[in-house]
């Protein structure tokens, strides 16, 4: 294939140029089709839980507790090996699959390097240590080693885990991003703080929105903020990134006109999310704007698909969904000091399920 | 048997121990994955060039032909496999 056909089937804001040899391929592409094989044990799997009445209820309870669900589902799906073997297929796959996106970069590391070298690494503001919290620390999604596991981990995952496996497992989840951009409140923001950035997916739609902006992108991965610096270097652009919690920016008060978030609040504990409104409050100007997209609450979902996402959330080392997917976010704005707060789903099934808030202009004070 | 020897040890007695199972088949699958594969790569370039190097087969990258017809070998080897595997649970 040319670089244009293969251009033309590499997800938007991949890079082309990064071809796996044959193993590293058909390894990865494995574990992309051991994941879509299990989609006949899924439908069985929906069909039990669909037809449970006692599931049925669970949607029209006053306060529908997850746990009731989890128990009707549980009962719904006895007799059957299904689960269980979706169960086991995804640890192994979960487990597998850092290693083998690694051991497939290290073959090839001579030639890959060059495409996952930051330019300027010591431009990127690391606040140390001191101020890494607790929950940094689990392995969540499993990845194995951890974020920083790995010396190119921004790169082997979105390269790599992203283009290989879960693109052909959800779609085109770049154009999420874009589209949470596009809903935020103004276009004429002058400064934008991405809180979570990762390798910068959302970063780059936010700096394509509003190419006036300076853009600052803070995340705990150092692998993931050199990666990032790359990929907007690649596109002639220069971003500020900071290793920081997003809960403790260390960014000067009053600095930004849009502070936002994608897919950042799911992983981490309930305090750290009161943490992160009330430093979205700090960080923003008189009149600017809070957007954080996340997980659809547990409410906002089907029977069957509140109980997918809790099943997959305990078993695909995600400890801190089940709190988001049923915390009250519109409340922890508004104790933040926010107004104008209001929820949005932009997708189907309450997803990507949206918060915006304004920190208001201050009042003259009366004499 | 006089002295001291287990004749009919049991050593994966414990339930994790098939999720270990389950695991080392996964391996071996993929294994024969990246095998198959390989193969079919080999088969598209003799056809094609008449002789391969090593490189060749390293190198080249499926067409979206080729592509789609690995996907739905892939697809086919393992759903039969985790039919296999989920058939074990009695009547559904």
């Amino acid at each position: 294939m040319t670089r244009d056909e293969i251009a033309a089937r590499v997800p938007d804001g991949m890079n082309p140029d990064v071809r796996l040899h044959q193993r590293g391929r058909a390894e990865l592409e494995f574990l992309a089709a051991q994941r879509a094989a299990l989609d006949p044990l899924r439908a069985r799997v929906k069909a039990r839980i669909e037809a449970s009445p006692e599931a049925a209820a669970w949607a029209d309870a006053p306060e529908p507790r997850i746990d009731d669900l989890r128990a009707a589902a549980e009962r719904a799906l006895a007799g059957s090996a299904d689960q269980a073997v979706i169960g086991a297929a995804l640890r192994w796959g979960r487990r597998s699959l850092t290693p083998r996106a690694a051991a497939a970069f290290q073959a090839q590391r001579a030639e890959l390097a060059e495409f996952a070298e930051a330019p300027d690494p010591a431009a990127i503001l690391d606040r140390g240590e001191e101020v890494v919290p607790r929950y940094w620390r689990y392995e969540f999604h499993g990845t194995t080693g951890g974020w920083d596991g790995h010396e190119h981990m921004g790169f082997v995952h979105h390269e790599l885990v992203y283009r290989y496996l879960l693109v052909p497992a959800y779609g085109d989840i770049f154009r999420q991003r874009a589209e949470v951009a596009a809903a935020a409140p103004r276009t004429d923001y002058t400064a934008v703080c991405d809180l979570g950035c990762g390798t910068g997916q959302y970063t780059l739609k936010l700096a394509e929105r509003f190419p006036g902006a300076r853009v600052t992108g803070v995340d705990l991965s150092l692998t993931a903020l050199r990666y990032a610096q790359r990929r907007a270097a690649d596109r002639g652009l220069a971003w500020d990134l900071v290793r920081a919690p997003a809960e403790d920016t260390g960014l000067p008060t009053g600095s930004q006109d849009l502070v936002t978030s994608f897919i950042l609040l799911h992983e981490v504990p309930p305090h750290a999310i009161r943490g992160i409104f009330a430093e979205a409050f700090r960080l923003l100007r008189p009149g600017g704007d809070l957007v954080f997209s996340d997980v659809a609450p547990y409410r906002e979902r089907a029977p069957y698909q509140a109980w997918l996402d809790d099943w997959d959330a305990e078993n695909g080392n995600e400890p801190w969904w089940r709190s988001t997917a049923t915390a009250e976010l519109v409340e922890t704005a508004k104790e933040a000091g926010f107004t104008e707060v209001r929820q949005q789903a932009l997708g189907p099934g309450g997803y990507p399920w949206v918060t915006f808030a304004r920190r208001p202009v201050e009042k003259e004070e009366s004499t | 048997m006089p002295g001291f020897a287990a004749d009919d040890p049991v050593y994966l007695d414990r339930s994790e121990h098939l999720d270990g199972v389950f695991n080392a088949l996964m391996e071996v699958a993929s294994e024969l994955w990246v095998l198959r594969d390989r193969f079919t790569v080999l088969e598209e370039l003799l056809a094609e060039r008449g002789s391969v190097t090593r490189q060749d087969l390293d190198l080249f990258q499926p067409g979206p032909e080729l592509s789609a017809r690995l996907a739905a070998d892939r697809r086919a080897f393992l759903e039969r496999i985790m039919e296999a595997a989920a058939a074990a649970g009695g009547p559904r």
